[in-house]
């Protein structure tokens, strides 16, 4: 029988910089050695992709780690398949939370979440233990509840998530789809409270800054280690001086990185000193020196677009 | 193990703020030598808030997210005393000139005024709809003030605990100081408009837009002419509070600003934030003369002693660390 979010449970954070209580550590190495590739026979680095044993290898791969339950056998630039998992051992499911155990869950994080940061944890709920468990790829996950609201990227969080992230959005003032795509670029997708950016320690669903952090009364630390629902009362607290302000996606996402351009024209230039502009020269779509409140928010509105479609929409 | 002695003059400073205090010269066996650091024998659980020296005493108090005040002893780092519970989970403190009480935000969004010594309450200042970052404490000890999230500056009475009125702001305010004359509040909101309010005039401010970039932190002289803004960018910029004006940039810092403190005189400065050092600024020249290297993923708050002799800082792996920098 396979191991699905309803069937098991963990009562709290697993991995790097996670409680590790031994029970949670033990269910989470199972769920690791349920997706761990059966080992196998490495094939023939002589160019013939197309014969049948790499068409089926590929498959497998697809099938074993992704989920994917028609493997379509190919692998494309540019898509999260191309992070081939690496044959993993299967861990000795002891309890105790080693280096292994870490290393599995940032092998897993990466080459089959696609997370650009992987964390090395798994929270309660969280976007690494629904993927463990299954629960993001199962059809039943993605079905519209009947006279449910639906929102971008509903589908790819828990019920409770989406609810409470409607309401901050009511008291916000904001479009819940808005503040749903930005979490989703900030996150990479993944709405993980502890995905974090190891230069920077920004951290969690709007990548809080240590500042921030502190303004709030918290630190990056602690908001990595609470729930991804327990999360969305800072982002609530954190929006809050911009309540009834946040009118379009590019606002909203301005509130995140640069609340002085709220309000103003998609034209406007939020880097142009050097200091401002290197971290941030990825977004500048045109490349000339500068970049725009609609150019940094770009990224975003890519996310709206994504998470209303069919299957992320919920 | 000798201690050598040293004359020191302590002064309030505190983590991730600033504020300095007239306190009398006290001796304290710190047992540092120049460039030392010492850990303190004990830390916040999921990071440290907020620390300052208490005056008159060698003895320092630090705050953190695992809701415990902790009075740490300087000479040993040995823990004195700890109060526990969610008020004592504090971002912000603004001490008495005794250092016998203290104002501090709690999660709730509200205030509290409270014994230093036992960690009783004395009175609790209601009246804000968001948490409050910052708090400061009148000179003349009548009033109290606290602004976070909810864009305004709140104020009340401190023997009553009266909110006797609200100042309407346009952001997140940073950081918030009385003036000597304890007739004006000086403020630094989140999109870098510094604001100087007349307490008993209905009028509006006097502003300045001091930096375009989002401040993270801010810290101002115990005189009140100048305060220092650091921003998630990690420039510094020293501002002239009468002439509203820039005095200088200070090189920065290659990150988030989290934690700014001034020295007594006005002419040292601390910074610490998510490049994981501790520096100290001559804010005359604008030059770094110091810098140390915390423990964690960022240093989440710094103190600064009245003669910049002794720094206290703090990180978000809640360590609390004292430096002797010069």
């Amino acid at each position: 029988m396979p191991l699905t979010s309803e069937s098991v449970q963990i009562s709290a954070s697993v991995g790097f910089d996670g409680v590790n209580r031994r029970a949670d550590v033990f269910t989470i190495q199972q769920l690791i050695n349920s997706r761990v590739p059966i080992p196998r026979e490495p094939l023939q680095t002589d160019g013939t992709g197309y014969k049948q044993a790499g068409i089926f290898a590929i498959s497998q791969i697809l099938k074993q780690n992704m989920a994917m339950h028609i493997p379509d056998g190919r692998v494309d630039p540019g898509v999260i398949n191309l992070r081939l998992p690496i044959p993993l051992k299967p861990l000795t499911a002891n309890g105790r939370c080693e280096q292994a155990t870490i290393f599995a869950i940032r092998e897993i994080q990466w080459r089959s979440m696609g997370m650009r940061m992987p964390d090395g944890r798994v929270d309660p709920g969280g976007a690494t233990f629904r993927f463990l468990t299954g629960t993001p790829t199962t059809s039943a996950h993605r079905v519209p509840v009947k006279g449910s609201i639906q929102i971008a990227w509903g589908a790819m969080v828990s019920a409770s998530f989406k609810t409470k992230a409607i309401k901050i959005a009511a008291n916000l003032g904001v479009d819940p789809d808005f503040l749903m795509s930005a979490m989703a670029f900030e996150t990479a997708e993944t709405f993980s409270p502890s995905v974090r950016n190891k230069k920077s320690s920004a951290t969690g669903l709007i990548q809080f800054m240590p500042s921030t952090a502190a303004a709030l009364g918290t630190t990056t630390q602690k908001l990595a280690h609470m729930s991804d629902v327990d999360q969305l009362d800072y982002v609530e607290s954190y929006f809050k001086p911009h309540t009834n302000k946040l009118k379009t996606i590019e606002d909203v996402y301005m509130a995140i990185l640069w609340p002085k351009a709220i309000g103003k024209p998609n034209s406007f230039v939020l880097f142009n000193t050097p200091q401002q502009y290197q971290p941030n020269s990825g977004l500048d779509a045109n490349h000339d020196g500068k970049v725009t409140k609609e150019e940094a928010a770009a990224k975003v509105k890519e996310k709206l677009i994504k998470g209303k479609s069919e299957g992320f929409c919920g | 193990m000798s201690y050598s002695r040293f004359i020191l003059a302590l002064a309030v400073a505190v983590c991730g703020c600033r504020r300095t205090a007239p306190i009398a010269a006290q001796e304290v066996g710190a047992g540092l030598k120049t460039s030392e650091t010492r850990q303190f024998s004990g830390r916040h659980r999921y990071g440290a808030l907020s620390a300052v020296f208490l005056p008159g005493s060698n003895q320092a108090i630090s705050s953190g997210v695992d809701e415990v005040a902790r009075v740490w002893d300087i000479n040993t780092g040995g823990e004195r005393a700890h109060f526990s519970g969610t008020r004592f989970r504090f971002q912000d403190i603004a001490l008495s000139p005794d250092g016998a009480t203290a104002l501090t935000p709690a999660p709730d969004a509200t205030l509290h005024y409270w014994k230093v010594a036992t960690g009783e309450e004395i009175r609790r200042f209601e009246g804000a709809k968001a948490i409050m970052g910052t708090v400061a404490l009148s000179a003349n000890g009548r009033l109290a003030a606290g602004a976070g999230q909810d864009t305004v500056i709140h104020l009340w009475e401190v023997a009553s605990g009266k909110h006797l009125r609200q100042f309407p702001i346009t952001a997140a305010v940073i950081r918030l100081v009385f003036h000597p004359d304890s007739q004006t509040i000086h403020s630094v909101e989140a999109n870098g408009r510094v604001c100087s309010w007349r307490i008993d005039q209905q009028g509006p401010p006097g502003c300045a837009a001091a930096t375009s970039e989002p401040v993270s932190q801010a810290a101002f002289s115990q005189d009140r002419q100048s305060v220092l803004i650091g921003s998630r960018f990690g420039s510094l910029i020293l501002w002239d509070l009468r002439m509203r004006a820039e005095v200088r940039k200070l090189a920065g810092i290659e990150g988030d600003i989290v934690a700014l403190a001034i020295s007594a005189s006005g002419e040292a400065a601390l910074s610490g934030g998510s490049d994981k050092s501790v520096r100290i600024w001559n804010l005359k020249t604008g030059s770094q003369v110091g810098r140390t290297v915390g423990t964690g993923s960022y240093i989440s708050c710094v103190a600064f002693s009245n003669d910049a002799t002794l720094a206290l800082f703090g990180s978000d792996r809640g360590a609390i660390t004292l430096w002797r920098p010069r």
